[in-house]
């Protein structure tokens, strides 16, 4: 194996481990996300649907980016359930967010067995 | 794999507010690029990072919770030490579909997110050798 090789397998091996470890953080994201909802289900608080919508919006950013397309595609959509119009928050209805973070649930349970 | 890092191009400073983000990027450009990089989770603290660390080119998220990329870049061409830095917006829009970003002083360009960690130095590499005065060209 050449220098540049072993520059190139040591990188590769080096975005493996780094996509493994958030690989194994996806169900934890999942569950803060259903612990979230259920808080904004009991009281409409902006700060719970300010963090809730953070950690959607930095799953469908991120997750795709480690190869997981299908977990960043669902909590894209379960984010655009908390947009209003002109960037307001909305609350939807617990029952249709509920199916968006099942969505996401599955979707990550989905990809971490094929990974 | 790799043409180290560009033409006067070694030092970039990204900012982001996903840490996971920006681990990935570092790891990209550190391991794959071969550029020196500084990373940066707030807005808040990009200016006085810029000044010590002394960047080639900014990487900047667009979607930054305490300012947007547009603001953070305007506050950083206020300050002589950034002032005519290159920047290249990392941006969940496919697009910037009316020009604003890439029309703003000095943005060399986007890149998608989705990126591939695998790609993103050589697309850095190849915005920076688009920018003004660089011979303009693939492979300048």
């Amino acid at each position: 194996m050449t220098g540049e090789q072993g520059r190139e397998a040591a990188f590769l091996a080096e975005v493996a481990a780094l996509t493994r470890r958030y690989r194994e953080r996806l169900s934890g994201f999942t569950a803060q996300a259903q612990t979230l909802a259920r808080e904004l289900e009991k009281g409409r608080d902006p700060a719970v649907h300010r963090e809730l919508r953070r950690l959607l919006h930095s799953l469908a950013g991120t997750a795709p980016t480690y190869g997981f397309p299908g977990t960043g595609r669902a909590a894209r959509a379960a984010m655009a359930l908390l947009d209003g119009e002109g960037g307001a928050p909305r609350f939807p209805d617990p029952g249709v967010l509920d199916g968006a973070l099942k969505a996401l649930r599955s979707a990550v349970e989905n990809e971490e067995q094929a990974a | 794999m790799r043409a180290m890092a560009g033409e006067g191009l070694t030092r970039i400073l990204a900012v982001d507010d996903d840490p996971d983000i920006l681990a990935v990027i570092r790891l990209s450009l550190e391991m794959d690029g071969g550029f020196t990089v500084a990373v940066c989770l707030r807005a808040a603290e990009v200016q006085a990072l810029a000044s010590a660390f002394g960047p080639d080119l900014l990487l900047l998220d667009v979607m930054l919770p305490d300012l947007d990329g547009a603001e953070l870049l305007a506050a950083l061409r206020r300050d002589p030490a950034t002032a005519a830095t290159p920047a290249v917006f990392l941006t969940a829009r496919t697009l910037d579909e009316d020009g604003s970003l890439t029309r703003l002083p000095g943005v060399l360009g986007l890149i998608p997110k989705p990126f591939d960690p695998l790609r993103l130095s050589g697309e850095l590499r190849r915005l920076w050798a688009l920018r003004p005065g660089a011979g303009g060209g693939e492979g300048a």
